[in-house]
């Protein structure tokens, strides 16, 4: 038998089964042929923002011009599936005949909440477009990334159309400040104010910080381009408390709006760690009390320093087997003592010590120059001590040298001050009070001039705890060495550590050691939506869970109003909403309670002021629009330049649009092929006598 | 004959009261040593206070009442007294639970108990009434060593061993509330060592250095009561690391 090329034979073999082994492959995945439904017309949302900023940038008429495009364009185009819908705060559909009859009086801008509205509308429907008319005005608080992302990855193009260029106005406003949420005493804290500007390219201006009319900073800015552009300032905040700042840029000529060239903001400046510099004289459990009871405060810093033995004290070992340390006065009264927040002198005998007349005086300054705060405590050692010294002038009281020594019960005076209150109205605190334990011994004195006598001796009516302000600082003053009972006699000891607690916050003016904090923007604009956030701890900071949150507006009119609390967000973390109908100033007032025990209460305040956030700005924010048509693969127009055909919006194939499918697999000709190429490599083979 | 009697205790009642009127008018800031009185054994070591208010008024400043006090659980002077001391030599009734919830209170409240075991043995009946009271007083501290870094090794004196009377154990034990030791164990009769006759001998034999460090243990203690976790204070460290080397 003739044999052909053997070799030749073989590869054609080896292709022959490849091509049947892959034609195997192919009908074990079975695939498949979908056929779509072919749409000519593509369905498109149609938004129009009728909100009042829309109005105010043009003018009714020019309102009118833009509604008479979006009719004339769109409702006759053949091209597209128009779906109208209405759009400020919220969104309405409407028909193309009720679109001439639209006036811009919404009362916000929520283009970002409309997109997502949208998207939620047309849920499982076709959606090939959005085409947007607005002014890129957004002044509801929202964060636009994550709603244009999913529009991107829906593949639904925005088509932004703004009512005219921007460039036709001529103004700077400055838009907005962001400071963080927290703001502690001297740290440096930055701020980012975002200006927008038009008409001014090639320009320099100034853009001041300033603090109750005091320029504090001021940074010249090129403007290179129309649009936003962010300015940064520094600060370091010196003081606790609230503080007034403003942003202002002067008036420049030509400016179409002048009031927008000036923001004011607040800071609610917190202080850091309260520093404490606790001197004592002797000892005692007085200090050991005050001592664990601060220790324990995670937001107290203290550093301690107790007299443990005297010149007279004889030890009969060599120093170097005592933990004693050098009492370092130079270092504290000429250096040290700037950096405290308060200074404690409990039972503490100045002239023992190297401390000279300055020394003292650098005291008194600490209190009366730098707004610092003394807790003086007497006990064995009276206050008398100091007399003729810079730092009587800062006792709240006119000490004697006599030292009563007996028992006494103590009668709150002032049971409603910050210091001594311990319970959310006035008769439970009351009652708290009377049952308290007794405490034992009492310095003689009598009130000092500007003082107020928070709590006295039953029966002697000595002051026990006195305070006063002293030029910008405080001062507290108790003249008992036996404050210690009350947490030692008493039913619940926490009282005691609540009074201490208290009385650091009202020296130190503190706001960051309440355990009841409430938080709120200072200014908002009228029909905005307040969102306040109240923060509960217990008496040793420890966040609560599940608290009893009593919160009451009192609106400008004078009106109060119980407002109900979400359930906690965070641990100890809890919210509210309030929607602001009037103008003027809110105020505000938790009580929060752990079960039926108080923790504490605080209040707060903030304007609202009669500028509808629609006129606050009346620019285009062309660089908003642009970014979502950029973002969403969409167009951007200004409306004299925009048409439907230039829009290039093509209905798009969705896996919904399926007709049906054909199984490509399950053909005849398929398996015909599959034998055939069987039958030919079966056939060479044998014909080369390969079988 | 009656009314001798009334009058007598009349006065006897009045006398009393004037004298603790007296006792506890004197407290101010003063420290006060105050010993629990127990249906056991409590008063071991009846004259130590006395040898230990000398030595603390020379050598420290601290101001004390010179007398001690002593009070029962129930007494109201227990909350007038932050530090109380327990000694004791051989096994006591059980407190009751009304008497543990007071203790409880006491500690929770800030007070510090100093137990000594006065018999110096290992597993003794005192020893074992006194872990089953502060299981009850404590469970959620239990008793645990004091590592020798604590403050109360270093709270006046710099010490680096555990003495007493006896050796008993090498260290001392304790319950930790918050960041100090509110309970403090003892078994090396600490108080032993101060205990004197009326002629000023030493009643307990012990090696003098031993004695001496057990008298410089009980001043760390009396001043851990007062000053608490100071020694640990960040500023004292580098003093205290440069002494011990």
């Amino acid at each position: 038998m003739t044999k052909g090329n053997p070799c030749g034979m073989k590869k054609i073999s080896y292709l022959l089964r490849i091509t049947a082994f892959i034609l195997i492959i192919f009908l074990i995945i079975q695939p498949k042929k979908k056929i779509y439904r072919v749409r000519n017309t593509p369905t498109v949302a149609v938004l129009i923002d009728y909100s009042q900023s829309m109005q105010n940038i043009f003018g009714k008429n020019n309102f009118s011009k833009l509604k008479k495009k979006i009719i004339s364009e769109i409702p006759e185009s053949s091209k597209i599936n128009p779906v109208f819908f209405k759009f400020s705060e919220e969104l309405n559909n409407i028909s193309a005949d009720e679109i001439e009859k639209l006036t811009a009086k919404g009362l916000r801008t929520d283009i970002i909440g409309t997109l997502e509205k949208i998207n939620k509308e047309f849920l499982g429907k076709e959606l090939d477009a959005v085409i947007l008319f607005s002014d890129g005005n957004q002044n509801v608080e929202k964060s636009a990334d994550e709603v244009i992302k999913e529009f991107s990855e829906l593949d639904i193009p925005v088509i932004a159309v703004v009512p005219q260029t921007a460039l036709s106005q001529k103004n700077i406003s400055i838009k907005k400040i962001d400071v963080p949420d927290v703001v502690f005493r001297n740290v440096r804290v930055g701020l980012s104010v975002k200006i927008n500007t038009y008409g001014f390219v090639g320009k320099k201006i100034s853009v001041y910080l300033k603090s109750e009319n005091t320029v504090l900073q001021s940074k010249s800015l090129d403007i290179v381009n129309s649009g936003n552009t962010n300015v940064d300032f520094d600060i370091t905040p010196q003081i606790a408390g609230q503080i007034n700042y403003s942003i202002e840029i002067p008036t420049y000529s030509g400016e179409q709006n002048i009031y927008d060239n000036k923001k004011k903001f607040v800071l609610d400046v917190e202080p850091e760690k309260i520093r404490v510099l606790y001197l004592c004289g002797q000892p005692s459990f007085n200090y050991s009390f005050l001592r664990n009871t601060l220790k324990n405060d995670p937001n107290i810093e203290l550093v301690s320093f107790v007299i443990l033995r005297n010149p007279e004290n004889i030890v009969p070992v060599s120093d170097s087997e005592l933990s004693l340390i050098p009492f370092p006065v130079e270092d504290i009264f000429s250096k040290e003592i700037f950096n405290f927040d308060l200074l404690i002198l409990d039972n503490f005998n100045y002239s023992r010590f190297p401390i000279s007349y300055q020394h003292l005086t650098n005291i008194k300054n600490f209190i009366t120059v730098n707004g610092k705060s003394l807790l003086i405590i007497s006990g064995e050692i009276p206050l008398s001590v100091y007399q003729n010294t810079p730092v009587a002038e800062l006792l709240p009281v006119i000490p004697a040298p006599e030292i009563i020594s007996k028992k006494f019960r103590l009668i709150a005076l002032s049971g409603e001050h910050g210091i001594l209150k311990l319970a959310g109205d006035e008769s439970s605190n009351n009652y708290i009070w009377k049952g308290m334990p007794e405490l034992d011994s009492i310095n003689v004195s009598s009130i000092g001039e500007k003082s107020v006598v928070l709590a006295k001796g039953e029966k002697s009516n000595y002051p026990v705890i006195t305070i006063a302000e002293k030029g910008k600082g405080r001062v507290m003053c108790i003249t008992t060495s036996s404050l210690w009972r009350l947490a030692l006699g008493s039913e619940n000891p926490y009282n005691y550590v609540r009074i201490i607690g208290q009385s650091v916050k009202w020296l130190t003016n503190a706001a960051s050691i309440k355990q009841v904090v409430i938080f709120a923007k200072k200014s908002y604009n009228i029909n905005d939506t307040a969102s306040l956030k109240i923060h509960v701890k217990d008496e040793y900071f420890k966040p609560v869970s599940n608290a009893s949150v009593q919160l009451e507006v009192a609106s400008p009119d004078g009106l109060k109003e119980g407002i109900e609390v979400f359930p906690e967000m965070e641990s100890g973390e809890y919210g509210a909403s309030v929607e602001l109908h009037s103008s003027g100033e809110y105020k505000i007032y938790v009580i929060a309670y752990d079960k039926k025990r108080f923790l504490g209460s605080d209040k707060n305040s903030f304007t609202v002021f009669n500028v509808s956030r629609e006129s606050e700005d009346t620019n285009i924010n062309e660089q908003f629009m642009k970014e979502i048509a950029d973002k969403t693969a969409g167009k951007f127009f200004a409306v004299d330049n925009f048409n439907v055909e230039k829009s290039d919006i093509k209905p798009k194939i969705r896996k919904s649009d399926v007709l049906y499918e054909i199984n490509i697999w399950d053909k005849a000709p398929i398996y015909f092929i599959l034998i055939f190429l069987f039958a030919v490599e079966w056939f060479l083979r044998r014909k080369s006598g390969l079988l | 004959m009656k009314n001798k009697k009334l009058l007598f205790l009349l006065f006897t009642i009045h006398y009393s009261l004037f004298t603790i009127h007296c006792l506890y008018s004197q407290q101010g800031g003063k420290f006060v040593f105050t010993q629990l009185s127990y249906s056991g054994n409590w008063d071991t070591r009846p004259t130590a206070w006395d040898r230990i208010s000398e030595f603390l008024t020379i050598s420290t400043s601290v101001k004390s009442v010179q007398e001690r006090r002593i009070v029962t659980i129930p007494d109201e002077e227990l909350f007038w007294s932050p530090f109380l001391v327990i000694t004791g030599d051989s096994d006591f009734e059980k407190f009751s639970d009304d008497e543990i919830k007071i203790i409880v209170k006491y500690i929770q409240c800030g007070g510090m108990i100093f137990i000594d075991d006065s018999s110096g043995k290992k597993g003794s009946g005192f020893d074992k009434s006194i872990r089953d009271m502060v299981i009850k007083i404590s469970p959620d501290n239990p008793l645990e060593r004091i590592p020798a870094s604590d403050a109360m090794l270093k709270s006046f004196y710099l010490l680096q061993n555990i003495s007493g009377r006896v050796i008993t154990n090498r260290y001392l034990a304790g319950c930790k509330i918050g960041e100090r030791y509110s309970i403090i164990y003892s078994q090396n009769d600490l108080l032993g060592v101060w205990e004197k006759d009326n002629l000023g001998n030493y009643i307990y034999p012990c090696d003098e250095k031993q004695r001496w460090e057990a008298k410089k243990m009980t001043i760390n203690i009396i001043m851990y009561a007062l000053t608490g976790t100071y020694k640990s204070d960040a500023i004292h460290l580098p003093f205290i690391k440069s002494k011990l080397k």
